[in-house]
């Protein structure tokens, strides 16, 4: 390692110094390497322990703890309600991100490629990132429900004591989670839209094809796994965030889902219902069920549905962006 | 869209994209514009999240038509009648037997916004609430990210890289209040089983510097001889632990800044060129020696970056807060005991809080300065981020 001809200005290197060397080395890397270790040790113990304590719960009779609602309060029951608000709550967020978000990465990347315009709107992007998500709770409470929904309802004329859209509910929650996970979607389609190879934008211009034509029918079908990644990615984290929903239309308990009835047959998702959501109720379970030590098993069980939902997505997404990246490189 | 330009020597063929004329233009500029209005949707919220906040929470000051003083969100100051003490505990009176009063002013760093004598705005506990969770969770984050981001950028086999990255990816997926819940019920045990172990209390409770930012809740069993003691050190210097305390939040936030942390080091580590490795291992320098003495100085400004950017992570974090750190709003410098962060106090008062009252708009007042905290903090991570980059790219 060290070579053995020097000048003789510099001190030669005696044996015990290599040798002492070389046990801080290892002392160092033993000690790197076991942290790193130490994190997938504790991931490990994490699932297991959720797990071993959850799953039980959730598997007696036959799974009823996922599909039956809450009863005697929270207490016992199980979380069918909660679990369809979440799905309803990602639909209706995903709904709202993905066309924005979308249409953002494709201005940014094929059409304002390094004009101040794209840099001002990438630093937005890159804020909101980093925006507190309780602070995204108190938007929507203030735009979404108090601004948004009080000026529909004085424009349908609703009153104020009974409004119908000026009041926390599931499209409100869904738009300020919107929010929310933006910049993942955009931050994921960016950089999909960035994989797609130059030469494919050049043929299917050099055959006539405009700008449009050649985003719309060259560039997005190749991206659509990178945008697939990001509306997943997204969506765990929509499921999984708790702060922006505790005012904007999350129920501690519903005896109804947020549904309708459309011309009084067919069920429908109510945009203007309240709902529950499974995060919330974790939240709802630990801190207020009446005795939060009884309630333990259903607390676990909670848990264990909310990570198992949210690590299998995120498992398909990082799954998926790692075929597209060889592919991509390919 | 009529175009003003007069028509060029294009025009012959019509369909052209240089045709300004043509439908297909006024097709794509009219899509191109449409992409731009969707784009701006994303400045749009961020300016209006912001006036909306300064806006909500500037209604409660008294200059914009409120009850609360500016310097009311620093400290609030009661006059208070009361009876005056004779030297021997006595209650002195006037000749004709009536109590003698005196009016006394004090100072108070209270945030009590429903109290109901005069609601308390101060935000000093709230800061320090926020900050005691956040600084410790930031120092211990990094230290740990940092190790592992040196580890995976420079010395793990890709084989090992492998299993530690996805493990980093899980953590990172994590729903908050599913850490918070993992505090609540293991962090907070295990700390109280750390501090409650004989030594470890011993050395808390008595070390001086120590027992004023340690100081274990006395939770010990009745019969437990250690309780007495324990009740006797904390009144004789004014503290007192409690088993859900900053402590126990700082450890659930750790795991949160953790992947957040070492991503952003990472790519700080790898954006260092090959170059710089190579003329380090060319003097002769072992790998270890590169990446402490060659490497990591080079990406030590990308460093920082991730410990800021973390450190805002932090601040901006909710529900762990919320569930582990007991939500007390006390001015203590001590980590076992409980504290309220600005993010919990919002989550917890805003459901009671009468839309438009002053409770309401003094929340959003400290959404505004919460939000200012942590903008400032990713504005100077980014600049950190971006200066790095480009530092590396000239020098490389």
């Amino acid at each position: 390692m060290v070579s053995n001809e020097k000048t003789p200005k510099v001190v030669p290197i005696r044996k015990n110094d290599i040798a002492s060397r070389k046990v801080r080395e290892s002392f160092l890397e033993g000690l790197l390497s076991g942290l790193s270790w130490l994190l997938v040790a504790f991931v490990a113990l994490f699932l297991m322990l959720i797990t071993v304590r959850g799953f039980p719960t959730v598997a007696a009779n036959g799974f009823a703890f996922l599909y039956t609602s809450p009863s005697k309060g929270i207490d016992e029951g199980g979380v069918g309600p909660a679990i369809f608000g979440t799905v309803v709550l990602v639909l209706l967020m995903t709904l709202i991100a993905l066309p924005v978000g979308v249409l953002t990465s494709v201005y940014l990347v094929e059409y304002a490629g390094g004009t101040k315009a794209s840099r001002i709107i990438r630093a937005a992007v890159n804020n909101l990132a980093g925006v507190p998500s309780i602070v995204f709770g108190l938007f929507g409470v203030a735009f979404f429900i108090l601004f948004v929904g009080r000026g529909l309802d004085k424009l349908l004329g609703f009153s104020l004591s009974n409004p119908l859209w000026g009041k926390p509910a599931v499209i409100w929650a869904a738009a300020t989670m919107a929010l929310l996970v933006l910049p993942i979607v955009i931050v994921n389609t960016e950089e999909a839209l960035l994989t797609v190879p130059v030469a494919l934008r050049e043929a299917s211009a050099a055959l006539g094809g405009t700008k449009w034509e050649t985003i719309s029918r060259i560039v997005l079908p190749q991206a659509v796994p990178g945008i697939l990644t990001g509306s997943i990615l997204s969506i765990s984290r929509g499921a999984g965030e708790v702060a922006p929903i505790l005012f904007t239309g999350a129920a501690f308990l519903l005896r109804d889902l947020p549904t309708i009835n459309l011309f009084g047959v067919v069920p429908f998702v109510d945009p203007t219902k309240q709902f529950m959501e499974l995060g919330y109720h974790i939240f709802i379970l630990i801190t207020q069920s009446s005795d939060v030590e009884k309630s333990r098993p259903a607390q676990y069980a909670a848990t264990f549905v909310l990570l198992f939902i949210t690590f299998a997505l995120n498992f398909t997404a990082i799954i998926i962006r790692s075929q597209f990246r060889k592919r991509a490189i390919r | 869209m009529a175009t003003s330009e007069t028509p060029t020597s294009t025009q012959a063929n019509p369909g052209l994209r240089s045709d300004r004329s043509s439908a297909k233009y006024t097709r794509e500029k009219a899509i191109e514009i449409g992409l731009l209005s969707v784009a701006t949707l994303a400045v749009v919220s961020i300016a209006l999240i912001f006036t909306l906040l300064i806006y909500q929470g500037f209604q409660g000051l008294k200059i914009f038509g409120g009850t609360i003083e500016l310097s009311d969100f620093w400290s609030t100051t009661i006059q208070k009648q009361e009876i005056v003490r004779k030297p021997d505990g006595g209650v002195k009176t006037n000749t004709d037997g009536s109590f003698v009063y005196e009016t006394k002013t004090e100072t108070g760093y209270d945030w009590q916004p429903t109290s109901s004598s005069k609601a308390k705005y101060s935000l000093v506990p709230l800061i320090i609430g926020t900050l005691k969770v956040a600084v410790p969770a930031a120092i211990l984050g990094s230290l740990i990210s940092i190790f592992v981001a040196i580890f995976l950028s420079e010395l793990a086999s890709p084989q090992v890289r492998e299993i530690v990255k996805p493990a980093l990816e899980l953590i990172a997926g994590l729903p908050s209040v599913v850490v918070g819940f993992f505090a609540l019920v293991t962090i907070a045990s295990f700390v109280q089983w750390m501090a409650h172990m004989p030594i470890i209390f011993d050395i808390l409770s008595q070390t001086p510097v120590l027992n004023r930012f340690f100081f274990p809740a006395c939770t010990f069993a009745q019969e437990d001889p250690l309780q007495q003691i324990c009740l006797q050190r904390a009144q004789g210097i004014g503290a007192a632990g409690t088993y859900l305390n900053t402590l126990v939040g700082a450890l659930g936030m750790t795991l949160v800044i953790i992947p957040v942390i070492t991503t952003i080091a990472e790519d700080a580590l790898r954006s260092v060129p090959n170059s710089i490795r190579d003329a380090s291992m060319a003097l002769g320098a072992s790998r270890w020696q590169t990446a402490f003495t060659a490497v990591v100085p080079a990406a030590v400004s990308g460093l920082t970056a991730a410990v800021i950017l973390g450190l805002g992570r932090a601040i901006g974090e909710t529900m762990i807060v919320l569930l582990a750190t007991g939500n007390a709003s006390i001015l203590s410098p001590n980590l076992l005991e409980s504290g309220r962060a600005i993010t919990a106090t919002i989550a917890a008062e805003l459901g009671e809080a009468v839309a438009g009252g002053d409770h309401y708009n003094a929340l959003f007042f400290i959404g505004a300065v919460l939000f200012l905290f942590t903008f400032v903090l990713n504005i100077i991570g980014e600049i950190v981020v971006n200066n790095a980059r480009q530092k590396l790219r000239g020098g490389g």
